[in-house]
Protein backbone atom coordinates (compact mmCIF):
# COMPACT_ATOMS: atom_id res chain seq x y z
CA UNK A 1 0.00 0.00 0.00
CA UNK A 2 1.31 3.36 -0.96
CA UNK A 3 0.93 6.15 1.48
CA UNK A 4 0.17 9.22 -0.67
CA UNK A 5 1.00 11.59 2.11
CA UNK A 6 4.57 10.35 1.99
CA UNK A 7 4.91 11.29 -1.66
CA UNK A 8 7.20 14.35 -1.60
CA UNK A 9 5.99 15.66 -4.96
CA UNK A 10 2.26 15.39 -4.46
CA UNK A 11 2.35 16.51 -0.90
CA UNK A 12 3.71 19.96 -1.68
CA UNK A 13 2.20 20.44 -5.09
CA UNK A 14 -0.04 23.46 -4.76
CA UNK A 15 -1.16 23.22 -8.34
CA UNK A 16 -2.58 19.76 -7.85
CA UNK A 17 -4.38 20.91 -4.76
CA UNK A 18 -5.80 23.92 -6.53
CA UNK A 19 -6.94 21.81 -9.44
CA UNK A 20 -8.60 19.35 -7.09
CA UNK A 21 -10.53 22.12 -5.41
CA UNK A 22 -11.81 23.60 -8.65
CA UNK A 23 -15.44 22.90 -9.48
CA UNK A 24 -15.80 20.25 -12.14
CA UNK A 25 -17.54 21.60 -15.25
CA UNK A 26 -18.81 19.17 -17.81
CA UNK A 27 -19.03 20.63 -21.28
CA UNK A 28 -21.65 19.13 -23.60
CA UNK A 29 -20.08 17.69 -26.74
CA UNK A 30 -22.34 19.80 -28.92
CA UNK A 31 -20.69 22.97 -27.64
CA UNK A 32 -17.15 21.83 -28.35
CA UNK A 33 -17.02 23.12 -31.98
CA UNK A 34 -18.31 26.52 -30.82
CA UNK A 35 -15.70 26.66 -28.08
CA UNK A 36 -12.98 25.64 -30.53
CA UNK A 37 -14.16 28.32 -32.99
CA UNK A 38 -14.08 30.92 -30.24
CA UNK A 39 -10.60 29.83 -29.19
CA UNK A 40 -9.38 30.00 -32.80
CA UNK A 41 -10.92 33.46 -33.29
CA UNK A 42 -9.25 34.76 -30.17
CA UNK A 43 -6.00 33.17 -31.32
CA UNK A 44 -6.16 34.95 -34.71
CA UNK A 45 -7.09 38.24 -33.04
CA UNK A 46 -4.14 37.84 -30.72
CA UNK A 47 -1.85 37.28 -33.69
CA UNK A 48 -3.06 40.47 -35.40
CA UNK A 49 -2.49 42.29 -32.09
CA UNK A 50 1.01 40.83 -31.85
CA UNK A 51 4.12 42.81 -32.63
CA UNK A 52 4.54 41.30 -36.11
CA UNK A 53 1.57 43.01 -37.78
CA UNK A 54 2.77 46.59 -37.05
CA UNK A 55 6.34 45.41 -37.64
CA UNK A 56 5.67 44.29 -41.20
CA UNK A 57 3.48 47.31 -41.86
CA UNK A 58 6.18 49.62 -40.58
CA UNK A 59 8.75 47.80 -42.72
CA UNK A 60 6.65 48.29 -45.83
CA UNK A 61 6.04 51.95 -45.05
CA UNK A 62 9.77 52.47 -44.50
CA UNK A 63 10.47 50.83 -47.84
CA UNK A 64 7.88 53.05 -49.52
CA UNK A 65 9.40 56.14 -47.87
CA UNK A 66 12.88 55.13 -49.02
CA UNK A 67 11.66 54.63 -52.58
CA UNK A 68 9.84 57.97 -52.49
CA UNK A 69 13.06 59.57 -51.34
CA UNK A 70 14.96 57.97 -54.22
CA UNK A 71 12.33 58.96 -56.77
CA UNK A 72 10.42 62.02 -55.56
CA UNK A 73 7.11 62.52 -57.29
CA UNK A 74 5.05 65.68 -57.71
CA UNK A 75 1.80 63.68 -57.56
CA UNK A 76 -0.60 64.45 -54.72
CA UNK A 77 -1.80 61.59 -52.49
CA UNK A 78 -5.20 61.55 -54.17
CA UNK A 79 -3.59 61.40 -57.61
CA UNK A 80 -1.30 58.62 -56.45
CA UNK A 81 -4.30 56.74 -55.03
CA UNK A 82 -6.12 57.07 -58.35
CA UNK A 83 -3.02 55.83 -60.14
CA UNK A 84 -2.92 52.73 -57.95
CA UNK A 85 -6.45 51.89 -59.01
CA UNK A 86 -6.06 52.73 -62.65
CA UNK A 87 -2.45 51.87 -63.55
CA UNK A 88 -2.17 49.31 -66.35
CA UNK A 89 -0.26 46.87 -64.16
CA UNK A 90 -3.09 46.91 -61.61
CA UNK A 91 -4.93 44.46 -63.85
CA UNK A 92 -8.52 44.04 -62.70
CA UNK A 93 -8.42 47.18 -60.59
CA UNK A 94 -7.82 49.05 -63.82
CA UNK A 95 -11.13 47.70 -65.14
CA UNK A 96 -12.95 48.42 -61.88
CA UNK A 97 -11.68 51.96 -62.07
CA UNK A 98 -14.25 52.72 -64.77
CA UNK A 99 -17.05 51.35 -62.58
CA UNK A 100 -15.89 53.46 -59.65
CA UNK A 101 -15.60 56.53 -61.88
CA UNK A 102 -19.25 56.19 -62.95
CA UNK A 103 -20.32 55.80 -59.29
CA UNK A 104 -18.23 58.82 -58.28
CA UNK A 105 -19.68 60.95 -61.08
CA UNK A 106 -23.26 59.97 -60.27
CA UNK A 107 -22.80 60.82 -56.59
CA UNK A 108 -20.69 63.98 -56.87
CA UNK A 109 -22.06 65.84 -59.91
CA UNK A 110 -25.25 67.60 -58.93
CA UNK A 111 -27.07 67.18 -62.24
CA UNK A 112 -26.47 63.44 -62.18
CA UNK A 113 -27.40 63.26 -58.50
CA UNK A 114 -30.78 64.78 -59.27
CA UNK A 115 -31.54 61.73 -61.45
CA UNK A 116 -30.86 59.53 -58.42
CA UNK A 117 -33.46 61.39 -56.39
CA UNK A 118 -35.84 61.22 -59.33
CA UNK A 119 -35.44 57.45 -59.55
CA UNK A 120 -35.71 56.78 -55.82
CA UNK A 121 -39.48 56.02 -55.67
CA UNK A 122 -39.22 53.47 -58.48
CA UNK A 123 -36.13 51.93 -56.89
CA UNK A 124 -37.88 51.59 -53.53
CA UNK A 125 -40.80 49.94 -55.35
CA UNK A 126 -38.49 47.43 -57.06
CA UNK A 127 -36.69 46.81 -53.75
CA UNK A 128 -39.96 46.12 -51.94
CA UNK A 129 -41.19 43.75 -54.68
CA UNK A 130 -37.91 41.81 -54.69
CA UNK A 131 -37.84 41.82 -50.87
CA UNK A 132 -41.33 40.33 -50.73
CA UNK A 133 -40.28 37.76 -53.34
CA UNK A 134 -37.17 36.84 -51.36
CA UNK A 135 -39.02 36.39 -48.09
CA UNK A 136 -41.80 34.44 -49.80
CA UNK A 137 -39.26 32.01 -51.31
CA UNK A 138 -37.45 31.75 -48.00
CA UNK A 139 -40.69 30.96 -46.16
CA UNK A 140 -41.58 28.37 -48.79
CA UNK A 141 -38.13 26.67 -48.59
CA UNK A 142 -38.26 26.64 -44.78
CA UNK A 143 -41.75 25.16 -44.95
CA UNK A 144 -40.45 22.44 -47.29
CA UNK A 145 -37.63 21.64 -44.86
CA UNK A 146 -40.02 21.05 -41.97
CA UNK A 147 -41.09 17.53 -41.23
CA UNK A 148 -44.66 16.45 -41.85
CA UNK A 149 -45.42 16.41 -38.10
CA UNK A 150 -44.28 19.98 -37.71
CA UNK A 151 -46.36 21.04 -40.70
CA UNK A 152 -49.51 19.55 -39.20
CA UNK B 1 10.34 21.31 -37.48
CA UNK B 2 13.12 22.97 -35.52
CA UNK B 3 14.12 26.56 -35.91
CA UNK B 4 17.64 27.28 -37.13
CA UNK B 5 19.51 30.57 -36.74
CA UNK B 6 19.56 30.98 -40.53
CA UNK B 7 15.81 31.13 -40.93
CA UNK B 8 15.32 34.80 -40.08
CA UNK B 9 18.06 36.13 -42.45
CA UNK B 10 16.84 33.78 -45.20
CA UNK B 11 13.32 35.01 -44.67
CA UNK B 12 14.41 38.66 -44.84
CA UNK B 13 16.44 38.02 -48.02
CA UNK B 14 13.41 36.29 -49.61
CA UNK B 15 11.23 39.23 -48.59
CA UNK B 16 13.52 41.84 -50.16
CA UNK B 17 14.00 39.67 -53.29
CA UNK B 18 10.27 39.16 -53.70
CA UNK B 19 9.54 42.88 -53.39
CA UNK B 20 12.26 43.59 -55.96
CA UNK B 21 10.70 41.00 -58.27
CA UNK B 22 7.45 42.98 -58.24
CA UNK B 23 9.10 45.75 -60.17
CA UNK B 24 9.61 43.64 -63.29
CA UNK B 25 8.34 45.83 -66.13
CA UNK B 26 5.03 44.74 -67.57
CA UNK B 27 5.09 44.25 -71.32
CA UNK B 28 2.70 46.23 -73.53
CA UNK B 29 1.05 47.95 -70.60
CA UNK B 30 -0.95 50.51 -72.54
CA UNK B 31 -4.55 49.27 -72.50
CA UNK B 32 -6.06 52.73 -72.28
CA UNK B 33 -5.19 53.81 -75.78
CA UNK B 34 -8.16 54.50 -77.99
CA UNK B 35 -8.75 51.84 -80.57
CA UNK B 36 -9.07 53.46 -83.99
CA UNK B 37 -12.18 52.65 -85.95
CA UNK B 38 -11.25 50.70 -89.05
CA UNK B 39 -12.88 48.62 -91.73
CA UNK B 40 -13.41 45.64 -89.42
CA UNK B 41 -16.52 47.26 -87.93
CA UNK B 42 -19.78 46.14 -89.43
CA UNK B 43 -21.94 49.00 -90.72
CA UNK B 44 -25.69 49.23 -90.19
CA UNK B 45 -27.64 51.97 -91.89
CA UNK B 46 -31.28 52.95 -91.54
CA UNK B 47 -31.91 54.78 -94.80
CA UNK B 48 -33.93 57.93 -95.18
CA UNK B 49 -37.64 57.16 -95.32
CA UNK B 50 -37.25 53.73 -93.68
CA UNK B 51 -39.06 53.22 -90.36
CA UNK B 52 -37.98 50.64 -87.77
CA UNK B 53 -40.94 49.70 -85.58
CA UNK B 54 -38.71 48.65 -82.67
CA UNK B 55 -35.68 49.79 -80.74
CA UNK B 56 -32.19 48.72 -81.70
CA UNK B 57 -29.22 47.25 -79.82
CA UNK B 58 -25.75 47.15 -81.37
CA UNK B 59 -22.34 45.98 -80.19
CA UNK B 60 -19.20 47.46 -81.78
CA UNK B 61 -20.87 48.54 -84.99
CA UNK B 62 -21.04 51.67 -87.09
CA UNK B 63 -24.67 52.82 -86.92
CA UNK B 64 -26.01 55.48 -89.25
CA UNK B 65 -29.62 56.52 -88.65
CA UNK B 66 -31.05 58.56 -91.51
CA UNK B 67 -34.58 57.18 -91.18
CA UNK B 68 -36.76 56.65 -88.09
CA UNK B 69 -36.29 54.31 -85.13
CA UNK B 70 -39.49 53.95 -83.13
CA UNK B 71 -37.98 53.01 -79.81
CA UNK B 72 -34.70 53.29 -77.96
CA UNK B 73 -31.17 52.93 -79.26
CA UNK B 74 -28.46 51.24 -77.18
CA UNK B 75 -24.92 50.98 -78.59
CA UNK B 76 -21.94 49.36 -76.86
CA UNK B 77 -18.75 50.58 -78.53
CA UNK B 78 -18.56 51.51 -82.21
CA UNK B 79 -19.65 54.77 -83.76
CA UNK B 80 -23.21 56.05 -84.00
CA UNK B 81 -24.37 58.87 -86.24
CA UNK B 82 -27.96 60.12 -86.00
CA UNK B 83 -29.35 62.33 -88.74
CA UNK B 84 -32.93 61.04 -88.64
CA UNK B 85 -35.39 60.41 -85.79
CA UNK B 86 -35.17 58.23 -82.67
CA UNK B 87 -38.33 58.30 -80.57
CA UNK B 88 -36.85 56.70 -77.43
CA UNK B 89 -33.65 57.10 -75.38
CA UNK B 90 -30.20 56.99 -76.99
CA UNK B 91 -27.61 55.25 -74.79
CA UNK B 92 -24.00 54.99 -75.94
CA UNK B 93 -21.48 53.12 -73.78
CA UNK B 94 -17.79 53.20 -74.63
CA UNK B 95 -18.36 54.34 -78.20
CA UNK B 96 -18.76 57.59 -80.13
CA UNK B 97 -21.90 59.58 -80.84
CA UNK B 98 -22.49 62.17 -83.51
CA UNK B 99 -25.82 63.96 -83.70
CA UNK B 100 -26.66 66.13 -86.68
CA UNK B 101 -28.58 69.41 -86.43
CA UNK B 102 -31.44 67.78 -88.33
CA UNK B 103 -31.77 64.85 -85.89
CA UNK B 104 -34.78 64.48 -83.63
CA UNK B 105 -34.42 62.58 -80.37
CA UNK B 106 -37.64 61.92 -78.45
CA UNK B 107 -36.05 60.64 -75.23
CA UNK B 108 -32.90 61.27 -73.29
CA UNK B 109 -29.31 60.97 -74.54
CA UNK B 110 -26.85 59.16 -72.28
CA UNK B 111 -23.18 58.96 -73.22
CA UNK B 112 -21.05 56.90 -70.86
CA UNK B 113 -17.36 57.23 -71.62
CA UNK B 114 -18.22 58.19 -75.19
CA UNK B 115 -17.08 61.33 -77.02
CA UNK B 116 -20.04 63.37 -78.26
CA UNK B 117 -20.28 65.61 -81.30
CA UNK B 118 -23.47 67.58 -81.72
CA UNK B 119 -25.58 70.45 -80.46
CA UNK B 120 -25.34 71.38 -76.80
CA UNK B 121 -28.37 70.14 -74.90
CA UNK B 122 -29.55 70.76 -71.32
CA UNK B 123 -28.61 68.15 -68.70
CA UNK B 124 -32.15 66.79 -68.42
CA UNK B 125 -31.88 65.91 -72.14
CA UNK B 126 -28.25 64.77 -72.28
CA UNK B 127 -26.43 63.01 -69.42
CA UNK B 128 -22.73 62.79 -70.26
CA UNK B 129 -20.60 60.67 -67.91
CA UNK B 130 -16.99 61.02 -69.00
CA UNK B 131 -14.48 58.32 -68.12
CA UNK B 132 -11.19 60.13 -67.71
CA UNK B 133 -8.14 58.24 -68.81
CA UNK B 134 -5.19 59.14 -66.60
CA UNK B 135 -1.92 59.96 -68.27
CA UNK B 136 0.58 57.12 -68.40
CA UNK B 137 4.09 57.63 -69.66
CA UNK B 138 5.18 54.92 -72.08
CA UNK B 139 8.02 53.72 -69.90
CA UNK B 140 7.51 53.65 -66.16
CA UNK B 141 10.62 53.90 -64.06
CA UNK B 142 11.68 50.74 -62.19
CA UNK B 143 11.55 52.46 -58.80
CA UNK B 144 8.15 54.01 -59.58
CA UNK B 145 6.79 50.56 -60.38
CA UNK B 146 8.29 49.16 -57.21
CA UNK B 147 6.80 52.03 -55.22
CA UNK B 148 3.31 51.32 -56.54
CA UNK B 149 3.70 47.61 -55.80
CA UNK B 150 4.75 48.34 -52.22
CA UNK B 151 1.78 50.71 -51.82
CA UNK B 152 -0.61 48.01 -53.04
CA UNK B 153 0.91 45.44 -50.66
CA UNK B 154 0.54 47.92 -47.76
CA UNK B 155 -3.14 48.45 -48.56
CA UNK B 156 -3.83 44.72 -49.03
CA UNK B 157 -2.00 43.70 -45.86
CA UNK B 158 -3.60 46.43 -43.76
CA UNK B 159 -7.10 45.72 -45.05
CA UNK B 160 -6.85 41.94 -44.63
CA UNK B 161 -5.33 42.35 -41.15
CA UNK B 162 -8.14 44.66 -40.04
CA UNK B 163 -10.81 42.33 -41.43
CA UNK B 164 -9.14 39.32 -39.78
CA UNK B 165 -9.19 41.16 -36.47
CA UNK B 166 -12.79 42.31 -36.74
CA UNK B 167 -14.43 39.18 -38.17
CA UNK B 168 -11.91 36.32 -37.86
CA UNK B 169 -14.55 33.60 -37.89
CA UNK B 170 -16.14 34.73 -41.16
CA UNK B 171 -12.80 35.19 -42.92
CA UNK B 172 -11.62 31.75 -41.76
CA UNK B 173 -14.83 30.09 -42.94
CA UNK B 174 -14.55 31.72 -46.39
CA UNK B 175 -10.91 30.71 -46.66
CA UNK B 176 -11.77 27.17 -45.57
CA UNK B 177 -14.46 26.91 -48.23
CA UNK B 178 -12.02 28.08 -50.91
CA UNK B 179 -9.29 25.71 -49.72
CA UNK B 180 -11.38 22.61 -49.36
CA UNK B 181 -14.03 22.87 -52.09
CA UNK B 182 -12.22 25.02 -54.61
CA UNK B 183 -13.80 23.54 -57.77
CA UNK B 184 -17.47 24.16 -56.81
CA UNK B 185 -16.44 27.46 -55.25
CA UNK B 186 -14.79 28.55 -58.49
CA UNK B 187 -17.82 27.66 -60.60
CA UNK B 188 -20.24 29.31 -58.16
CA UNK B 189 -18.04 32.42 -58.22
CA UNK B 190 -17.79 32.44 -62.01
CA UNK B 191 -21.58 32.22 -62.22
CA UNK B 192 -21.94 35.09 -59.74
CA UNK B 193 -19.51 37.12 -61.84
CA UNK B 194 -21.60 36.49 -64.96
CA UNK B 195 -24.74 37.57 -63.08
CA UNK B 196 -23.01 40.75 -61.91
CA UNK B 197 -21.81 41.56 -65.43
CA UNK B 198 -25.36 41.02 -66.71
CA UNK B 199 -26.76 43.29 -63.97
CA UNK B 200 -24.22 46.02 -64.80
CA UNK B 201 -25.02 45.78 -68.51
CA UNK B 202 -28.77 46.00 -67.80
CA UNK B 203 -28.39 48.96 -65.47
CA UNK B 204 -26.30 50.87 -68.03
CA UNK B 205 -29.00 50.22 -70.64
CA UNK B 206 -31.51 51.77 -68.21
CA UNK B 207 -29.33 54.83 -67.58
CA UNK B 208 -31.76 56.78 -69.74
CA UNK B 209 -34.39 56.20 -67.03
CA UNK B 210 -33.89 57.71 -63.57
CA UNK B 211 -33.72 54.30 -61.85
CA UNK B 212 -30.79 53.10 -63.98
CA UNK B 213 -28.09 55.09 -62.17
CA UNK B 214 -29.41 54.02 -58.77
CA UNK B 215 -29.44 50.35 -59.77
CA UNK B 216 -25.88 50.71 -61.06
CA UNK B 217 -24.78 52.21 -57.74
CA UNK B 218 -26.37 49.41 -55.72
CA UNK B 219 -24.86 46.69 -57.90
CA UNK B 220 -21.45 48.37 -57.72
CA UNK B 221 -21.70 48.58 -53.93
CA UNK B 222 -22.67 44.92 -53.62
CA UNK B 223 -19.91 43.89 -56.02
CA UNK B 224 -17.34 45.94 -54.15
CA UNK B 225 -18.28 44.50 -50.74
CA UNK B 226 -18.41 40.92 -52.02
CA UNK B 227 -15.20 41.31 -54.06
CA UNK B 228 -13.17 42.82 -51.23
CA UNK B 229 -14.41 40.29 -48.67
CA UNK B 230 -13.73 37.47 -51.15
CA UNK B 231 -10.22 38.82 -51.76
CA UNK B 232 -9.44 38.55 -48.04
CA UNK B 233 -10.86 35.01 -48.10
CA UNK B 234 -8.51 34.14 -50.97
CA UNK B 235 -5.58 35.69 -49.08
CA UNK B 236 -6.50 33.60 -46.02
CA UNK B 237 -6.53 30.47 -48.20
CA UNK B 238 -3.12 31.35 -49.71
CA UNK B 239 -1.77 32.15 -46.22
CA UNK B 240 -2.94 28.77 -44.91
CA UNK B 241 -1.16 27.11 -47.82
CA UNK B 242 2.01 29.17 -47.24
CA UNK B 243 1.98 28.45 -43.49
CA UNK B 244 2.65 24.77 -44.22
CA UNK B 245 6.11 25.71 -45.43
CA UNK B 246 6.89 28.02 -42.53
CA UNK B 247 8.60 26.84 -39.33
CA UNK B 248 6.12 25.56 -36.73
CA UNK B 249 6.60 28.45 -34.31
CA UNK B 250 5.76 31.15 -36.86
CA UNK B 251 2.36 32.72 -36.49
CA UNK B 252 -0.34 33.24 -39.12
CA UNK B 253 0.58 36.90 -39.63
CA UNK B 254 3.88 35.89 -41.27
CA UNK B 255 1.95 33.67 -43.66
CA UNK B 256 -0.56 36.44 -44.37
CA UNK B 257 2.23 38.87 -45.11
CA UNK B 258 3.86 36.41 -47.51
CA UNK B 259 0.46 35.73 -49.10
CA UNK B 260 -0.02 39.46 -49.81
CA UNK B 261 3.41 39.62 -51.46
CA UNK B 262 2.78 36.42 -53.42
CA UNK B 263 -0.57 37.80 -54.61
CA UNK B 264 1.11 40.99 -55.84
CA UNK B 265 3.90 39.09 -57.63
CA UNK B 266 1.46 36.74 -59.36
CA UNK B 267 -0.75 39.70 -60.36
CA UNK B 268 2.19 41.42 -62.02
CA UNK B 269 3.02 38.54 -64.35
CA UNK B 270 2.31 39.53 -67.95
CA UNK B 271 -0.97 37.98 -69.21
CA UNK B 272 -0.99 35.32 -66.49
CA UNK B 273 -1.34 38.04 -63.87
CA UNK B 274 -4.73 39.12 -65.19
CA UNK B 275 -5.86 35.50 -65.47
CA UNK B 276 -4.77 34.90 -61.88
CA UNK B 277 -6.74 37.95 -60.74
CA UNK B 278 -9.89 36.75 -62.53
CA UNK B 279 -9.52 33.31 -60.93
CA UNK B 280 -8.96 34.89 -57.52
CA UNK B 281 -12.04 37.08 -57.99
CA UNK B 282 -14.17 34.08 -59.01
CA UNK B 283 -12.91 32.04 -56.03
CA UNK B 284 -13.52 34.95 -53.67
CA UNK B 285 -17.06 35.58 -54.93
CA UNK B 286 -17.76 31.83 -54.78
CA UNK B 287 -16.54 31.67 -51.19
CA UNK B 288 -18.73 34.63 -50.28
CA UNK B 289 -21.78 33.09 -51.97
CA UNK B 290 -21.39 29.56 -50.58
CA UNK B 291 -20.66 30.62 -47.01
CA UNK B 292 -23.03 33.62 -47.00
CA UNK B 293 -20.26 36.09 -46.19
CA UNK B 294 -18.50 33.57 -43.98
CA UNK B 295 -21.45 32.94 -41.65
CA UNK B 296 -21.60 29.38 -43.07
CA UNK B 297 -25.37 29.42 -43.04
CA UNK B 298 -27.81 28.69 -45.81
CA UNK B 299 -29.14 31.81 -47.57
CA UNK B 300 -32.78 30.76 -47.23
CA UNK B 301 -33.10 28.32 -44.34
CA UNK B 302 -30.42 29.90 -42.12
CA UNK B 303 -29.29 26.38 -41.22
CA UNK B 304 -25.68 26.06 -40.20
CA UNK B 305 -23.60 23.95 -42.57
CA UNK B 306 -21.87 21.02 -40.91
CA UNK B 307 -18.72 19.34 -42.14
CA UNK B 308 -19.20 15.61 -42.29
CA UNK B 309 -16.48 13.08 -41.58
Amino acid sequence: MVDEKQDPILDDDLLTETLDNLPRISVPGVLLPQIMDHVMDEHIKGQVRSVFFPFYLFGLILLFAALSYLLPSDLSWSEFGKLLFSAPESGLLNHFHNMLQVCWYVIVVQEARSTLVEGLPLFVGIFVVFGIGFFAIRYWIRWMHRSSEERS
Amino acid sequence: MTRTPLQIPVFLVCWVASIAAMAVPVANATPNEDKPLNGSFEMIQVERGRVLNHGYFSFNKIMIIDGTVQGGLVCYGGQTTIRGTVTGNVTIIGGMLEIDQTAEIGGKIVTLGSPFVGPELPVDRHLDIPLKKPFYPGEIDFIEKLKRSVARVIITFLFSGILLFLIPHRVRQTGLEIRTDWIPTFFAGALTLVVFVFCFACSTIFFGYPVGALLFLVFALLFLIAGLFGLVGVLEAIASFVSRFLPSGWSFIHALFLACILFEILSLLPWLGLLFQWIALALGLGGVLLTRFGSNRDWFTHKKKVWLG
